[in-house]
This record gives C-alpha cells, sequence and structure tokens, in this order.
C-alpha cells in the first residue's frame, strides 16, 4: 500500500510539469500554432528558474523568471512564424535543438560544482489532507502544483465561458472566417504563443525548482514532446490534456518506484513512458476535434497565400 | 506551396542577405560565448583551425561528412512531400545496432561479404525504425514528427539496455559493444586518417537523387508536396509515397549508423546519434532540398561539428554549444528565406 501511495505521491510531483507545459502548447494549438518549440521554452524557464532559486531563494523570483524565459523564446517563434510566417514546424524545430543546448551550455560553463536548491515548503490544506490514501496526495503539495490546479481552471472557463477563448478556436479552425468576423488571427496567435512560452517556462520551473530542486544537462528530456501528445490525446481539451498528463506522471513515477523494488534494467523501464504516449498518439488518431488550421501559416493581408 | 523554390530568387540578393545572416548568427553566438565566460574569437579560431586547420583536422570534418550527408539527402524525399521525420538519431541507433550484429557474428567471413551485409542490415535496421511512424502515419495521420521522437527515446533506451547488458564490451562502465573484427571496419582512404569510404556512398547517394529529381517519381514528390488534392487527383497513391519517402529516410540514416561504428570508433557505442541525428535535418532543409544543395550544406555543417568537438581541448568551452550554433544558424536561414515569401519558400 505504501508503495502505491509513493507512486500517487510522485505522480503528481512529475505530472505538474508536464500539465503546466501541456496546458500551454493547449492554448497554441487551439489558435492554430504547433509549437514543436516548446521543449526549448521549457528547458529556457527550468533553468533560468533554477538560477535565479540558486543565487535568491525566492521561489516566487524563480517562477516569474522562468514564465519571462519561457516567454522569451516564444517571442522568438511568434516575430518568426507568425509575424514572419516562417514554417512553424522548423521554427518550432530550430528552437528545440538550440534552446536545451545553450541551457546546457551555460550550465556547464558557469556552474562549477553540483547546486542543489531546497525543497519549496508543502502546503497541506488542513483537514482535506487528512482524508485516507488520497489526502496528502491531492491536498499536501508545493505551490506549483495549486497553481496548475488554478490555472486549469481559469484555461477552462477562457475557452468555455468567454468571447476570447471562442475567437482563439476560431483562428485555430478557420483563420479566414475568423479575420471576416473582425478577429486578428496574427495577434490572437502571437498572444497565445507568448501565453505558450511563459506556461512552458513556468513548468520548466515546476520541474527544476518544484520537483527536482537541480538542474543538469537535457533535464527536460523530451517532455515538452510529451506535452504535446498529452494535448493530442487530451482532444484539444483542459479536461482531456488534465487526465492525460496524470496518466503519463503516473506511468513515470511507477517506473521510477518500481526499479528500486524489482530487479530489471532500468534503461527497458525508461522507455515506458515512451510507449505510453506512442499508445496514445494511435489512440488518440483520428478524431474530428483537431484545429483544423492548426500549423498552417495566416496572412489577412494575403488569405490565399496562406 | 512547396518547399524548393528558393533556388528561383536572385543570386545577388541572395549573396547580400547572406552576409548580413552570416553576421547575425557571429553577433547571436558571440553572446552566448560571452554568457558562457568563453572567448568568442578563440573559440571561432580554434573551430576552425581543427575543422581545416590541418589534414587530419580535415579528414575529421570529412569523418562527419559521409554520415551527415547521407541523413540529409535520405531526408529530402519526405521532406518534398511536407513529412518532417525527425527520428534520424533512433534511425541511426538502429542501423548501427543492425551493423554491430551482423559485424560481431560473421566477421570470420571475407570484408567483401561482411561490409555489404552489415550495410544492407543496417538499411533494413534504419528502415525499420521508420516503418511503425510510417505505417502510423499513412493510415491514422499520427503526426510523423511525435511518433518519429518517440522511437528515438525508444530506440536509444534499448540500444543503451543492450550496450550495458547483453551486448557490453570488456572495458569497465562505458555503454559500448566489443570491438568489431578488423574485417569489419569500413576502409580507409589513408592509412592513419579516420576518412573513410562512406564518401563513395555519399557520391552514389548524390547520383541517385539526382536522376530521382528528374524521374517520374521526382515529379510525383513535387507535385503531391505542391498540393495533397492535385496529387490525388494525379492519381497519386499518398499513403505509398509517405511510407516509401519515410522509409527511404530511415534506410539511409541506419546506414549512417553503420558508417559511425564501422568507421569511427569500430564498434557499437550509446551516443552514435549524436549530434549527426538532428543536424541532417537541418542540413536537407539549409540545403533547398537540392542534391547539390543538401550536400555542400552537410559539409558546413560537419565542419562545424568537427570544430565543435575540438572546443573542449582548445579553448575549455563545453562543446554543447555546437548545438547551439547548428539551432541558430537554421534560424536566422529561416528567418532570411521568409524574406522570400514572394519566391514560394517555406511559406
Amino acid at each position: 500500500m505504501t508503495f502505491w501511495i509513493s507512486v500517487l505521491e510522485a505522480s503528481v510531483r512529475l505530472g505538474v510539469p508536464l500539465l503546466l507545459v501541456a496546458l500551454g502548447e493547449l492554448i497554441a494549438e487551439r489558435s492554430g500554432v504547433i509549437n514543436i518549440g516548446l521543449e526549448g521554452m521549457m528547458s529556457a524557464g527550468a533553468y533560468i528558474g533554477f538560477v535565479v532559486m540558486a543565487a535568491s531563494g525566492d521561489a516566487q523570483a524563480a517562477m516569474s523568471a522562468a514564465a519571462l524565459a519561457g516567454l522569451t523564446v516564444a517571442g522568438i517563434m511568434a516575430g518568426m512564424a507568425i509575424l514572419g510566417r516562417v514554417n512553424q514546424i522548423l521554427t518550432g524545430f530550430a528552437l528545440f535543438v538550440m534552446v536545451p543546448a545553450a541551457t546546457a551550455f551555460l550550465y556547464l560553463q558557469n556552474m562549477s560544482s553540483l547546486v542543489v536548491t531546497p525543497a519549496l515548503p508543502v502546503l497541506a490544506i488542513p483537514g482535506l489532507d487528512q482524508i485516507p490514501l488520497f489526502g496528502r496526495v491531492l491536498f499536501a503539495q508545493n505551490e506549483f502544483y495549486y497553481i496548475a490546479i488554478a490555472l486549469c481552471v481559469v484555461v477552462w472557463i477562457l475557452f468555455n465561458r468567454t468571447l476570447l477563448g471562442l475567437q482563439i478556436t476560431a483562428c485555430g479552425h478557420n483563420p479566414e472566417v475568423a479575420t471576416a468576423k473582425g478577429v486578428s488571427v496574427v495577434w490572437v496567435r502571437t498572444g497565445a504563443t507568448l501565453t505558450c512560452g511563459a506556461l512552458a517556462g513556468f513548468g520548466g520551473a515546476a520541474l527544476t525548482v518544484g520537483a527536482l530542486g537541480q538542474f543538469n544537462p537535457g533535464v527536460t528530456g523530451g517532455l515538452g514532446f510529451i506535452a504535446i501528445a498529452a494535448v493530442i490525446l487530451g482532444r484539444w481539451k483542459v479536461q482531456g490534456v488534465l487526465i492525460a498528463a496524470a496518466a503519463i506522471g503516473f506511468t513515470d513515477a511507477f517506473r521510477l518506484r518500481i526499479s528500486s523494488q524489482v530487479d530489471f534494467p532500468v534503461q527497458l523501464l525508461a522507455m515506458l513512458p515512451w510507449i505510453v504516449v506512442l499508445l496514445m498518439l494511435i489512440a488518440g488518431a483520428g478524431f474530428a476535434d483537431v484545429p483544423r488550421a492548426l500549423g498552417r501559416n495566416f496572412s489577412s493581408i494575403a488569405a490565399s497565400d496562406a | 506551396m512547396s518547399l524548393d523554390r528558393a533556388a528561383t530568387v536572385a543570386i545577388g540578393q541572395r549573396a547580400g542577405l547572406l552576409a548580413v545572416g552570416i553576421g547575425v548568427v557571429i553577433f547571436l553566438s558571440s553572446a552566448i560565448f560571452f554568457l558562457g565566460r568563453a572567448d568568442p574569437i578563440l573559440a571561432f579560431r580554434v573551430m576552425l583551425n581543427g575543422a581545416f586547420g590541418s589534414w587530419s583536422g580535415f579528414s575529421e570534418t570529412l569523418l562527419r561528412f559521409s554520415p551527415l550527408a547521407l541523413v540529409a539527402l535520405g531526408l529530402v524525399p519526405s521532406l518534398r512531400i511536407g513529412l518532417f521525420n525527425i527520428g534520424a538519431p533512433g534511425q541511426i541507433a538502429a542501423g548501427g545496432l543492425a551493423a554491430a550484429l551482423i559485424s560481431l557474428n560473421l566477421g570470420g567471413l571475407p570484408a567483401y561479404l561482411v561490409l555489404p551485409l552489415a550495410c544492407l542490415s543496417a538499411a533494413a535496421g534504419g528502415a525499420l525504425c521508420a516503418l511503425v511512424p510510417a505505417l502510423l502515419r499513412a493510415r491514422l495521420s499520427v503526426s510523423e514528427i511525435l511518433s518519429t521522437l518517440v522511437f528515438n527515446f525508444i530506440t536509444v533506451l534499448f540500444l543503451q539496455y543492450l550496450l550495458t547488458g547483453p551486448m557490453k564490451g570488456y572495458r569497465v562502465n562505458l555503454p559500448e559493444s566489443d570491438a568489431f573484427p578488423a574485417n569489419a571496419f569500413l576502409p580507409t582512404f589513408v592509412h592513419g586518417s579516420r576518412a573513410h569510404v562512406g564518401i563513395l556512398l555519399v557520391i552514389a547517394a548524390l547520383v541517385a537523387m539526382r536522376a530521382l529529381e528528374d524521374s517520374p517519381i521526382g515529379y510525383r514528390l513535387r507535385l503531391l508536396g505542391a498540393s495533397r488534392s492535385l496529387g490525388r487527383q494525379a492519381g497519386i497513391d499518398e499513403a505509398h509515397m509517405i511510407i516509401a519517402t519515410l522509409c527511404v529516410g530511415g534506410a539511409a540514416a541506419g546506414i549512417a549508423g553503420w558508417m559511425q561504428a564501422a568507421g569511427v570508433d569500430h564498434r557499437l557505442y550509446a551516443s552514435i546519434a549524436d549530434p549527426i541525428g538532428y543536424t541532417g535535418l537541418f542540413a536537407a532543409l539549409m540545403g533547398g532540398l537540392q542534391s547539390i544543395g543538401v550536400v555542400v550544406s552537410s559539409f558546413f555543417f560537419a565542419a562545424l561539428l568537427r570544430g565543435g568537438d575540438t572546443l573542449q581541448i582548445g579553448a575549455d568551452v563545453s562543446p554543447e554549444i555546437t548545438g547551439v550554433l547548428v539551432g541558430l544558424i537554421m534560424l536566422v536561414m529561416a528567418a532570411m528565406q521568409a524574406r522570400f515569401r514572394r519566391a514560394g519558400v517555406w511559406s
């Protein structure tokens, strides 16, 4: 029993960064932007958040700096792919190669010894955290967790209860019609991409500052791409993304915890989350909810050009 | 909109923009060097010297050129129909593994049998690694970007497992296989240099690509790339094309894996795909998806990779900077191409 509780606790810890990053990607994709550079934005936040945390010990400052770092990388993406109409996948892929390498480079050049940041305080909700089994898992986590849950609610309201959410969705499905209705597709997509970057950067900090307390080169390890898969499996909906992130977090936690219990090669266990992602991609295939203009560039001046 | 109309842009304009682009890359990369407390001038000098400064340096550049160019050339057909196969690292690893199995087990055969067998099995291994994403894309429209990336992680982790377990060599603590028997080594041109005959395969691939560009198949690829609906109306089997082009890319990457295993350290090692894998895609795109252009840009990136590898010793700079430079160059190139949107480049 204690094994499964520790797995559940670790699932939440590992799922939170993924959830934050996937929420960002959800917003970008709903507006019609495939953000392959997500990993880069996450990596920037993971590094900058960690550096600020190590230097100042101030978690709020680290969170803001991380979000800003992700936003900056997203600014490159938006400037090139949306305003400059460079191929979205190419731009994103270049950022995916460049930014994690840059954070690894800066870390190796500037940090001579292993630096560990203190674990964030656990905020327990009195009463609820006493519930057997799930109490501590769901109601005694650090602040990244609560912010992630709050953001889920905010994004859900955005897409289900507001005009802006509807406009974002319109840009993702049919930018021509959105333009005809007076929506500025370029600015909606720019805003969505920047928001995505900020969330991804914040998610990166949730990984290094919130979950691990340290940074190492390649720490994001493909999580940005797993987040994109989570959005696909979650069928571009907040609740779906939440479930997908939880499922992948659980798989990851399970393989980490089981590796100390059984004598099984760690490398084969490490394949488990990726196999789950592959199965999710197959299971999520062929649904009609995909934003129809996803990845397609758009110019309001020369709509036929796009 | 097709990816291959870059060539229509006026030469003079291109040269001017290229100069601006190089300036931007040098400026931005210098900034990153400064942030990493490294001297950019020294670093650039060391890189240039490492790649071209001596015969041995140049032969090391060639050593990186052959697999890189092969990966890049192999990616061109799929890129022409708008598929982004980012699975080269996994396909290289699969090819290297297949080649290692042949080389280690059939090393007793004469070289003229072992080498072709290893090469063919590497091609099959790489193609097999691309086949699943290809089928998923063709039948279920699963994004090939994500599925090929997933296979990178799965394949490389599997390789790491084999190299620390069943296939582990005698050297302690290194994730690598035993050395191949000498029969399975890729022959070199000059004694003492590691530049190997793999370059002949690049030439063969180049010739094949030139022939393909002017063939009915090349025409169909361009048609399908220009417009899916037009391609379908012309009776092109899109699913078939998706599977075929992705598997060609996989096979080429697989052969590159064989070159890395049988030509570099004469053994299989876990990081066999670094950093050729992702760079190959950039080389293909920067070459404008034209065979000669791809070879030229592959050579450029090979020199960059070689230069980057000498930084640690030459300037005490960690080699991660290579990835930064590669990505940065690609971004700046892409931004410059965007200036030519009227020419239809990368819409």
